[in-house]
């Protein structure tokens, strides 16, 4: 059973970073869903363990290819981590989705902000525009995988 | 090498443009090039942090934070260079990290391009019958037609890898290693080097 | 020695899968497993290293003994140095960076000591002739040196038996040799050989005992020579009806000319030209690597050459994107899967014209008929058999009603009956007015297709005519742009 998760595992991370460079353009800014559509997918099909180990792995191969940045770990974990958990707690997806993007969205990029510039913790406005910012890939990765996983259960692919 | 890079990871509480100065001219030793590619994914968040910094407080600010962030992801980009897979996988696995996990980080790698090309054999066999799948606006409700054969196929991938896996050991107790990494000069070289810029930075911020 | 005894075998969510099997494996016997897809080929492979059940789960009845071991009673790992099994898909065999990692895993498995390690690669590769592969990643390997690889990978763990399934799967005759030659001196040095294949060609005849699968059960079980018959009264080596029809217009509807593309440093193409004219069906031949997918893909724009010119019904189709000449040019590629996205098969054979906004519902309900899915409408594509993608995929492709069908490696995977039944669709189609252009290197397939042949070898137009007058043409022969004529006792008339 563990050889079964440990190769899904490589394959999701093998995805996330293949796809890392789509993107979805949203008026000025551009939306890039794989990684937190991969988080999604695999907090419901491995559960919170696997997909921090995902998330992490796929943040050191993007940045080893030059396909992302630092800020894709903690951006990545932590909406990994409590869409594990919560999927593991309700075994709703939607949740999971709610799950990602609240640890990514908002405890992510609170991370991030802290890294990137603390002096900014302080003003709420300048804080929710960066929140905001960093939050338009979260959200549109987390709609992507909630629909694929709808459509890979009805293609008879995925069982819950 | 990992314990230099969590050094120099506080190096940036420095607010010193002159580091910026050290950092490119690390790069232009061997990676400039790959640095401007990859640049592509630095200049939002820069130029967003640039641009909030801006309106809350000023410019000078809105500079050293941009610089600041800059560095923090030039020295991360070159850290990430320096260091290839089996040698993070050997290394996490020396610091007591699980067997599996390194495994997972060697092996995804492999699997990288395989995904990439069955990406493109996707991307080729929708458009030729009339799904256009190029990254534009209007062709987002066409997404899922590169998502779900992606992804059937990649769970069929994944059982047949854990068969092969299986078939070949893996999770079997008492496994050996053959291959050592040694830590080379030239490694030794710039650890020794980031070890003294962060004194340096540090004493400057002291004084 | 394996022994087989009453062996019945069902998947967790299946019905019988094998139902009441029993054979032995004599110790240094070859042995060829034949049979239809789906036929339980590949779950024989897996209940002989233990997989099923250990991996599987599932249930299983009767009992199965390796070298006096019983697979219920022993973990996979107990049994691997026992019997090495290599699996169809390359890809998931090889899971290593490089191809030394990839034979050193298992004996790393094993917990043998590096040294001990070092000599057995050095050994292996060897006797296999890879040694000048070991530093390459396996990305980077052809198909054939895949499969020695993947052999190296087991064979090192010194097993008494190697299961092979599906070694020669979509490999040109070129490379099927090698791997024939590795696999012949492999049970020359006394270990039992495997082979799984629906592919029935001369390799067949390397065996000294052959079984042939049909639904779950053995429909045959004796020397290879007589199997030939029940081969054909079964269809697994399909018979073609050699009575084609009609003949090709005079207007050309696509001329290449001078193509030539690079990719970086390297040429593959190197100046093709070719004219297909109305109303034919045209075979392009050649070996694997000889360019025959990427002088498909100018065919609707997936290509731009790098210099020369495809003309369309006398338009360049220069600058215009696949998705809009879908409607004209439909190119089917080699894997089904490539394309499902739907959770139905109706929506996934009109997902092509609802997007291109042309839905005929009289040529719908003519598609359904012609490739006869009436009955898979509401089925999901995933879940069907190999066979019945590969019509799916085809259909959706038709859907659009192009003027010219390209099939790339239409026969891949599928077993003689699926090649009969799509032999006789292409002369439906023909006879429909379509123009058909495949590309293959399954030869018996494309003479009874093909009106006419073009001979591709290392990215040039090597030969083009009449398959009987190229197929004996010495020039090619040696050139080794078609296989030397085959012994007698194989392939159907
Ligand atoms: N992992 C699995 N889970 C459930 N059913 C399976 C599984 N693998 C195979 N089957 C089913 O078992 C039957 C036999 O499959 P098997 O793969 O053994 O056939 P095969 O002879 O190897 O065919 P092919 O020539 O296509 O490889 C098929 O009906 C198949 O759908
Ligand atoms: N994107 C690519 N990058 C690099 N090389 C490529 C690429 N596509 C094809 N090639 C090379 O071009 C050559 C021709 O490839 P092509 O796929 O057209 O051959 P083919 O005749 O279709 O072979 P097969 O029978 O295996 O399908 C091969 O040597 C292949 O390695
Ligand atoms: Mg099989
Ligand atoms: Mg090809």
């Amino acid at each position: 059973m563990e050889t079964k998760k440990v190769a899904r595992a490589v394959i999701l991370v093998a995805i996330a970073v293949a796809l890392s460079p789509f993107f979805i353009p949203v008026g000025i800014s551009k939306c890039f869903p794989a990684q937190h559509m991969v988080n999604v997918l695999s907090a419901v099909m491995l559960g919170p363990a696997y997909a921090v180990a995902i998330a992490t792995i796929a943040g050191i191969i993007r940045n080893m290819m030059g396909l992302g940045t630092l800020l894709a770990f903690p951006g990545g974990m932590i909406g990994a981590l409590l869409a594990g958990l919560v999927y593991r707690a309700s075994k709703n997806i939607y949740l999971a989705g709610l799950g990602e993007v609240i640890g990514t969205g908002i405890l992510g990029s609170l991370a991030s902000v802290w890294i990137v510039a603390p002096i900014l913790m302080g003003k709420a406005m300048a804080l929710a525009t960066l929140m905001i910012a960093f939050s338009v890939s979260t959200l549109g990765g987390t709609i992507i995988a909630i629909i694929a996983l709808h459509l890979l259960r009805k293609g008879g692919i995925w069982e819950p | 090498m990992a314990i230099a890079a969590v050094f120099i990871a506080k190096e940036p509480k420095t607010l010193l443009v002159e580091s910026i100065i050290l950092l490119a001219a690390l790069p232009l030793l061997r990676m400039g090039k790959d640095l401007l590619h990859s640049l592509r994914y630095y200049w939002p968040m820069v130029g967003l942090v640039f641009i909030i910094a801006f309106f809350s407080f000023d410019f000078k600010v809105a500079l050293v934070l941009a610089v600041r962030l800059f560095n923090l992801l030039t020295v991360s980009f070159i850290f990430f260079r320096a260091v290839s897979p089996e040698e993070t996988g050997d290394a996490l696995q020396k610091i007591g990290v699980p067997y599996g996990l390194a495994f997972m980080l060697t092996t995804s790698m492999r699997y990288v391009p395989l995904i990439g090309q069955k990406i493109r054999h996707i991307i080729d066999a929708q458009s030729s019958r009339g799904i256009d799948l190029r990254l534009r606006l209007k062709n987002v409700g066409n997404f899922m037609a590169l998502l779900m054969p992606l992804l059937a196929q990649s769970f069929v991938l994944a059982d047949e890898l854990a068969l092969a896996m299986e078939s070949r050991g893996f999770g079997r107790k008492g496994r050996s290693s053959r291959k050592h990494y040694r830590i080379t000069f030239l490694e030794y070289a710039l650890l020794l080097s980031a070890l003294t810029l962060l004194v340096i930075f540090a004493w400057w911020e002291r004084g | 020695m394996i022994h087989l005894r009453a062996i019945r075998y069902r998947y967790p969510h299946t019905g019988w899968v094998l139902k009441g099997v029993d054979f032995s494996v004599k110790d240094s016997e070859y042995l060829f497993i034949g049979g239809a897809n789906g036929s339980g080929k590949s779950t024989l492979a897996y209940l002989f290293n233990g997989l099923i059940p250990h991996f599987f789960g599932g249930t299983l009845q009767g009992t199965v003994t390796i070298d006096g071991l019983n697979t219920l009673e022993k973990k996979v790992f107990e049994l691997f140095s026992h019997v090495g099994l290599v699996l169809q898909n390359a890809d998931a065999q090889l899971f290593n960076s490089t191809v030394e990692d990839e034979i050193a895993f298992g004996l790393e498995s094993l917990g043998l000591p590096g040294g001990e390690i070092d000599n057995r690669i050095q050994e292996i590769s060897r006797t296999l002739k890879l040694e000048n592969l070991l530093g390459r990643s396996p990305a980077t390997l052809s198909g054939g040196e895949k499969r020695l690889v993947a052999i190296a990978s087991v064979l090192c763990l010194n097993p008494s038996v190697l299961v092979l399934d599906e070694p020669y799967g979509d490999l040109d005759w070129e490379a099927v040799e090698r791997v024939r030659q590795a696999l012949l001196e492999v049970n020359r040095s006394g270990k039992t050989v495997i082979v799984i294949e629906q592919r029935m060609d001369n390799f067949l005849h390397d065996s000294t005992r052959c079984l042939i699968l049909e639904q779950g059960k053995l429909l045959y079980e004796g020397a290879p020579q007589s199997a030939h018959q029940v081969l054909l009264n079964a269809h697994l080596l399909p018979q073609y009806s050699s009575g084609r029809n009609g003949s090709p217009g005079k207007e050309p509807l696509l001329i290449a000319q001078d193509l030539s593309y690079r990719i970086k440093e390297k040429e593959i193409l190197k100046g093709v030209s070719l004219e297909l004219m109305e109303g034919e069906t045209l075979a392009l031949i050649g070996r694997n690597g000889s360019g025959k997918t990427t002088l498909l893909k100018h065919f609707n724009g997936l290509l731009q050459p790098t210099s020369g010119r495809v003309t369309f019904e006398g338009e360049e189709i220069q600058g215009k994107a696949p998705s809009e000449l879908a409607a004209q040019v439909g190119l089917s590629f080699q894997n089904p899967n490539d394309q499902f996205f739907k959770y139905r098969v109706k929506d996934e054979v009109m997902a092509g014209p609802r997007i291109l906004r042309k839905i005929q519902e009289d040529w719908l309900q003519e598609i359904w008929q012609v490739f006869d899915l009436h009955e898979l409408l509401d089925r999901s594509p995933y879940r069907l058999s190999e066979g019945e993608k590969k019509r799916v995929s085809l259909a959706s492709i038709l859907a659009t009603r192009p003027k010219l069908l390209v099939l790339d490696e239409p026969t891949s995977g599928q077993d003689g009956r699926f090649r009969e039944a799509l032999a006789t669709l292409m002369a439906e189609l023909k006879n429909r007015g379509f123009t058909i252009v495949i590309a293959t290197h399954d030869l018996d397939f494309a003479q009874a297709t093909a009106d006419r042949w073009t001979v591709l070898h290392d990215g040039r137009v090597v030969g083009d005519g009449a398959p009987q007058a190229l197929r004996s043409d010495e020039r090619l022969i040696r050139l080794g742009a078609l296989p030397p004529p085959e012994e007698d006792f194989t392939t159907s008339s």
